[in-house]
C-alpha cells in the first residue's frame, strides 16, 4: 500500500520466512478483528430486528406468547384498504415536504448571514445553532407552553401583531403547521451548518468573474451561489426528507400524539399506535415495513448520488 | 454619496435580519428560562411579562418535590454506559474504515450509512419483543444496549471522518519500526484525535440523553424512568405548575447546551465532513 510499509515487509521477510508469513497473516486479519465487535452489534440491533419486523408483518395480531400465526399478506391488505393509511401518508408527505423546504430556506438564510466577515460572527453562529442543542423533549415542552391557548405567549403575540389568535395545537390544519414549524426550528441549524460548508467551498474566483461580467448581488446569487450549493442541497434535502418521513417522532408525539382528530398522525405515529396502543403487532410491523421500504428507496437515491459525486 | 447611503442601508438590513434570525433561534429558550424564574401567578398573567423579576425558588421545588433528581441520575447512568460501550466498539471499527485496506470495506461503510436511514420504529417493535424474552424490558440495561446500538453507527462515522483528517506519516514510520496496527491506534493516532474523540463522546452522550421512543415503550416502572420520559409526563397533566415544569426542562437541557457549545467547532466540522463527503 505504501512504499515504507512494503519496505518494512521486505525487511521482516528477510529475517525469517516463517515469521514473515505469520506476521503477514496476522496483519491481514487485523481489519476484521477491529470490525468484528461493531459488526456483531449492528447485526444484533439493526439487521436481525429488521428481519424480525418483516417476519412479524406476516403474522396475526396475537400478543400471547407464541400465539401469532402466519397470515400471509393479510396485514398489508388491511392497511391498503384503510382510508386512515392514506390520510397518514398525506400528512407524512406534507410534514416531510414542509421540513425539507423550510429547513433549506431557513438554513440557507442563516448560512448567508453568518458566512461573511463581521464582528461577533462566531457569537452569532453559536446563537443560531442553539436550537440544535436543545433536547427534543425540552423543545416539545417549551413550544407546548408557548402554544397554550389560554396563556401562551404566541397566541398573545399573533393577536397583537396579526389580529388573529389561532389555537395552535387543537385545531386543524394549524396543528400540522405548528408541529412542522417546531421541527423546522429544531432542524434548521443542521441545514445552516451544511450549507455554510457548501458556501465556503465555492471558489472566490467565480464571484470575481461574475463581477467582471457586470453581475449584481442578485445575479451572483442566482448564477454562482445557487449552482455551487446544488450538490449539498440535494444531500440536505434527501437527508431531512428521509429523517422527517421515517424517523421523526418525539416532537409530534409529545406535542399532539397525532391529534386532533388524527390531524397530525403521520405514518410513524400510526404504526406506533397500532403496536403500542391497540396491540396489533402484525399490522404495526406491516406499516413499519412499508415505511422502511419507502425510506430505503430514497436512501438508495441518496447513496447513488453520494457515490457518484465521490468519483 | 448615494453609494455610501446604499452601503449603510445594506448594513442596517444585514443587522436587522441577523437580529430577527437570532430572536427566532433564542426566544423559545429565553421563554423557558424566564418562565422557570417566575411565581405561578406571574406565569399565568395575561398579557405575559417579557422581563420579569427573577426568583429561583422553583428550582428548589423541582429538586425536592418531583422525581427529577432520580430521572436525571437514570439518564446519566444510561447515557454514560452506552457512550462508553459505543466508543469501545466503534473506535477500532472507525480505525479499520479509515486506515486499513481489506475486502468488504466499501460494503461495510455502506451498511453503516444505511443504518442512519432506517426508521427507528422498525427496530423498536422487534427490540421490544427481544427485550421481553431476555427479561430486560423494564430495565436500564435494555436502554443502555439500545442506545449503544443507536449511536454506534454515528460514532463510527464521526471517528472515521476525524481519523481521515489526521496525517499518516508518523504511522508509517511506526510501521517501519515494526509496530502493530493495534499499538499504532492506541499510542500514535489515538492522542492525535483526542479532540475528535471528545466531540464524538459528547455527541453519543447527547443522543442517549435525548432518546425518547425506546424509553417510552420499554420502561414502565417509575423508578426506572429516564429524564426524557419523566419530563414529557408533565405535558397535559396540569398537576405540576408550568414554572416547575420549565425549571425541570432547564435542568434537563443544561448539560446538552453546555456540552454542545463547548465542542461546537469540532462537532460541526466532523458532522459536516461526514454529511458532505460521506
Amino acid at each position: 500500500m505504501d512504499k515504507e510499509v512494503s519496505i518494512a515487509t521486505a525487511l521482516s521477510s528477510g529475517s525469517g520466512r516463517r515469521f514473515a508469513l505469520g506476521w503477514r497473516r496476522r496483519e491481514q486479519l487485523t481489519p476484521y478483528l477491529f470490525l468484528l465487535p461493531c459488526a456483531v452489534a449492528l447485526t444484533v440491533v439493526y439487521f436481525y430486528p429488521i428481519f424480525e419486523a418483516i417476519k412479524t408483518s406476516f403474522e396475526s395480531n396475537d400478543i400471547s406468547p407464541g400465539g401469532a400465526s402466519l397470515v400471509g399478506f393479510k396485514n398489508y391488505s388491511t392497511i391498503i384498504h384503510s382510508k386512515y393509511f392514506y390520510q397518514a401518508l398525506e400528512i407524512s408527505a406534507l410534514y416531510t415536504i414542509g421540513n425539507v423546504v423550510l429547513v433549506w430556506i431557513f438554513g440557507l438564510s442563516g448560512a448567508l448571514l453568518v458566512h461573511g466577515e463581521f464582528a461577533g460572527r462566531w457569537f452569532f453562529r453559536c446563537v443560531l445553532i442553539l436550537p440544535w442543542a436543545v433536547p427534543y423533549v425540552a423543545t416539545a415542552l417549551i413550544w407546548s407552553w408557548m402554544f397554550s391557548y389560554e396563556f401562551g405567549v404566541l397566541r398573545y403575540l399573533t393577536a397583537e401583531v396579526a389580529g388573529v389568535a389561532p389555537d395552535f395545537l387543537n385545531r386543524n390544519p394549524y396543528a400540522l403547521m405548528s408541529v412542522t414549524g417546531v421541527s423546522v426550528w429544531k432542524a434548521f441549524p443542521l441545514g445552516m451548518v451544511m450549507l455554510l460548508a457548501g458556501l465556503q467551498s465555492i471558489p472566490k474566483e467565480q464571484y470575481e468573474a461574475a463581477v467582471v461580467d457586470g453581475a449584481g448581488p442578485i445575479s451572483q446569487f442566482i448564477h454562482v451561489t445557487l449552482p455551487g450549493l446544488k450538490t449539498i442541497s440535494i444531500f440536505l434535502m434527501l437527508l431531512i426528507g428521509i429523517w422527517s418521513f421515517g424517523r421523526a417522532f418525539t416532537i409530534v408525539y409529545v406535542l399532539t400524539s397525532g391529534g386532533p382528530a388524527r390531524g397530525t398522525e403521520t405514518v410513524v405515529i400510526q404504526a406506533y399506535h397500532e403496536v403500542f396502543r391497540f396491540f396489533h403487532p402484525g399490522t404495526g410491523a406491516a406499516l413499519a415495513t412499508i415505511i422502511l421500504t419507502i425510506s430505503l428507496v430514497f436512501s438508495a437515491i441518496y447513496l447513488a448520488i453520494l457515490y457518484r459525486s465521490e468519483e | 454619496m448615494s453609494s455610501i447611503s446604499k452601503a449603510r442601508f445594506n448594513r442596517a438590513l444585514f443587522w436587522l435580519s441577523l437580529l430577527i434570525a437570532s430572536t427566532i433561534a433564542v426566544f423559545p429558550v429565553y421563554w423557558m428560562v424566564i418562565t422557570s424564574l417566575q411565581t405561578t401567578e406571574e406565569v399565568f398573567a395575561f398579557p405575559p411579562n417579557f422581563l420579569p423579576d427573577i426568583k429561583i425558588e422553583n428550582y428548589l421545588s423541582v429538586l425536592t418535590e418531583t422525581d427529577l433528581p432520580l430521572w436525571m441520575r437514570n439518564s446519566l447512568v444510561v447515557s454514560l454506559s452506552s457512550t462508553a460501550l459505543a466508543l469501545l466498539v466503534g473506535t477500532p471499527a472507525a480505525f479499520a474504515l479509515s486506515r486499513l485496506r481489506y475486502r468488504g470495506r466499501a460494503v461495510f461503510s455502506l451498511l453503516i450509512l444505511t443504518t442512519q436511514m432506517i426508521p427507528t420504529l422498525v427496530l423498536i417493535i422487534p427490540l421490544f419483543q427481544i427485550f421481553v424474552q431476555l427479561g430486560i424490558r423494564d430495565s436500564l440495561l435494555g436502554l443502555v444496549l439500545g442506545n449503544f446500538a443507536f449511536t454506534l453507527p454515528v460514532v463510527v462515522w464521526m471517528m472515521k471522518s476525524m481519523l481521515d483528517g489526521v496525517p499518516q506519516e508518523i504511522e508509517q514510520a511506526a510501521r517501519v519500526d515494526g509496530a502493530s496496527w493495534f499499538q499504532i491506534m492506541l499510542y500514535i493516532t489515538g492522542p492525535l484525535v483526542l479532540p475528535g474523540l471528545a466531540a464524538t463522546t459528547i455527541y453519543a452522550f447527547l443522543d442517549a440523553w435525548d432518546e425518547y421512543m425506546l424509553a417510552r415503550t420499554t420502561i414502565t416502572s417509575p423508578e426506572n424512568w429516564v429524564a426524557s420520559i419523566g419530563i414529557s409526563s408533565f405535558v397535559g397533566q396540569y398537576l405540576t405548575p408550568l414554572n416547575i415544569v420549565m425549571a425541570a426542562s432547564v435542568l434537563f437541557s443544561l448539560p446538552p447546551i453546555i456540552l454542545f457549545l463547548l465542542i461546537q467547532r469540532q462537532f460541526v466540522a466532523g458532522l459536516s465532513a461526514g454529511a458532505v463527503k460521506g
